[in-house]
């Protein structure tokens, strides 16, 4: 926390001295309408951002013969940017971030919480721009384990991701290179492409108990697979129109638990788009969209030897589709709009490495957000939603043949999502 | 790491307030077409942004590549089955047993 007090305190000090101004700062995402601030970064060679949030979620999940659960996590993630030209040819991007969380479950009778810091990560981009026609970037990124992966007990609860945006409090260090290459078709037109691969470290997590051998320990020892993804995009932007269209191919290699092969992911394909129109200076609206598939997976089936995998006989990914809708109004130094989301994760599924059936899931998100900008320097977001999502009651299917007695319940989860935000550019 | 977070942060503003105020400005920020025009600024910067993001759709599940306010923009779906085996992540987000 001092830390987090030590960022906000060097923002708000350097934000009182800055002139004031009429246009909002913001971080940089399409789409823009044309004459928006982000621009004026580029009058000068280096610029700085600051950046915190403070973040407040509840959920209630409620099932028939079941107690209810509830969650509530403080988050507050905060990093800052420097990026900067030392030379006309050549620009550089460094990027920090971290966060600490404060997150409790529990459902009457049981309860899991935590209380730190999470991972943090370190990325440096550098971009070649002495050619016509072509930018080429390479970037590395560092995940560093200052989180936490072992509680104490194989039981501990975390929160929904679906839901509060941490996956997790911790994993390993992860060491992730990237190259790309921005191909400008036209000065508003960019093909883009990229390849990346991540390198997943070694860490310890809750085992089952206190067995003996492989996996069966109360602390296992977890290497994740590393990924390779390969990434194309196009984007246009000009006047009052933006657009966006991306896909992504990702592998994986196996994951192990105590040296063990423990699973291999499939390969996954992802699409996604995003359309973006300012109707006048002051209005403007944002919808994006996207899907993502993942193969089945090499599992290991329990009566095999340990170490064999073998292709699962359902898939226990599920296909996710998200769609998002955003309007924004602004008005000298204030921006407001209305915000609505929602995700479908499809199909019930078995899981065999945690022997639970998937329901199918539905979640809406929908409220507001608002903008401040004190000057040109500093500005505040605050955020707004409410969630609601459905886990269907819907038996396994083969071949559209549902399986008898493979039901869940239905499951019902509401919560609140408050957020305020802080971005102080330099 | 904590507190080197905060020593950056200064070197950082430090770099930036020691660039001189008559500092020129680069006439095509983002590089040029192969035509010699100079290239959308923000687009571009957005756009090798996302694909960086996209080529490390894994990178951390607590710390991505994007800065707090950007998550609504640039968040990836999270590999659920995933997140069920490394954590053992509920899929009826509470204590509640499918």
């Amino acid at each position: 926390m001092r830390r987090v007090v030590c960022g906000f305190a060097f923002a708000l000090m350097a934000g009182v001295t800055a002139p004031a101004f009429a246009q909002l700062p913001t971080t940089e995402q399409l789409p823009l309408p044309a004459g928006s601030t982000a621009a004026q970064s580029f009058d000068k060679r280096w610029d700085v951002i600051f950046n915190g949030e403070s973040r407040y979620t509840f959920s209630k999940t409620t099932r028939d013969g079941s107690p209810d659960s509830r969650t509530r996590m403080f988050y507050t993630p905060f990093g800052f940017q420097l990026n900067g030209k030392p030379t006309d040819d050549f620009k550089v991007e460094f990027t920090a971030r971290s966060g600490r969380v404060d997150a409790r479950t529990w459902n009457g009778t049981t309860a899991s919480s935590y209380v730190g810091f999470l991972d943090s990560s370190l990325s440096l981009t550098t971009t070649y721009l002495g050619w016509n026609g072509v930018q080429p970037f390479a970037s590395l990124a560092v995940n560093l384990p200052t989180g936490k992966t072992v509680f104490g007990t194989p039981t501990f609860q975390m929160p929904d991701p679906d839901f509060f945006e941490v996956g997790g409090f911790g994993e390993g260090l992860n060491i992730g290179p990237t190259v790309g290459v921005n191909i400008p078709v036209m000065p508003n037109l960019i093909l883009t492409f990229s390849g990346g691969f991540t390198s997943r470290g070694q860490f310890d997590r809750d085992g089952p108990g206190s067995g003996i051998g492989p996996m069966l320990g109360p602390i296992q020892r977890f290497n994740p697979g590393d990924v390779w993804t390969f990434n194309s995009a196009l984007g246009y932007q000009a006047g009052a129109w933006s657009v966006q269209l991306a896909a992504s191919h990702s592998q994986e290699t196996t994951t192990t638990v105590d040296g063990v092969a423990f699973y291999r992911a499939g390969k996954r394909y992802s699409v996604s788009g995003s359309a973006g129109y300012a109707w006048n200076a002051n209005l403007s609206s944002k919808i994006s969209a996207s899907f993502s598939h993942t193969n089945k997976n090499d599992i290991h089936p329990s009566v095999f030897p340990l170490g064999i995998l073998v292709l699962e006989a359902f898939n226990s990914n599920t296909n996710v589709t998200t769609v998002g809708f955003d309007t924004t109004y602004k008005q000298g130094s204030f921006a407001i709009g209305p915000t609505l989301s929602f995700l479908y994760r499809d199909h019930n599924g078995y899981d065999p490495t945690t022997f639970q059936f998937v329901p199918a899931k539905t979640k809406w998100q929908g409220g507001g957000t608002a903008q401040y900008a004190v000057n040109e320097k500093l500005s505040f977001n605050g955020r707004v939603e409410y969630i609601w999502a459905t886990f269907d009651s819907q038996p396994i299917k083969i071949n559209v043949v549902p399986i008898p007695g493979s039901n869940v319940p239905p499951i019902y989860t509401t919560g609140w999502l408050f957020s305020l935000a802080a971005v102080l550019k330099l | 790491m904590r507190s080197s977070l905060c020593i950056l942060s200064g070197v950082a503003v430090l770099l930036a307030l020691m660039t001189p105020a008559s500092a020129q400005a680069p006439s095509c920020p983002e590089g040029k077409t192969l035509s010699g025009e100079c290239v959308n600024p923000t687009l571009a910067r957005v756009m090798r942004k996302q694909a960086i993001i996209a080529a490390q759709p894994k990178f951390s599940y607590t710390a991505p590549l994007y800065l707090p306010s950007e998550s609504r923009f640039y968040a990836l779906s999270r590999d659920y089955h995933e997140l069920r085996v490394f954590y053992g992540s509920p899929p009826c987000g509470g204590t509640v047993v499918c």
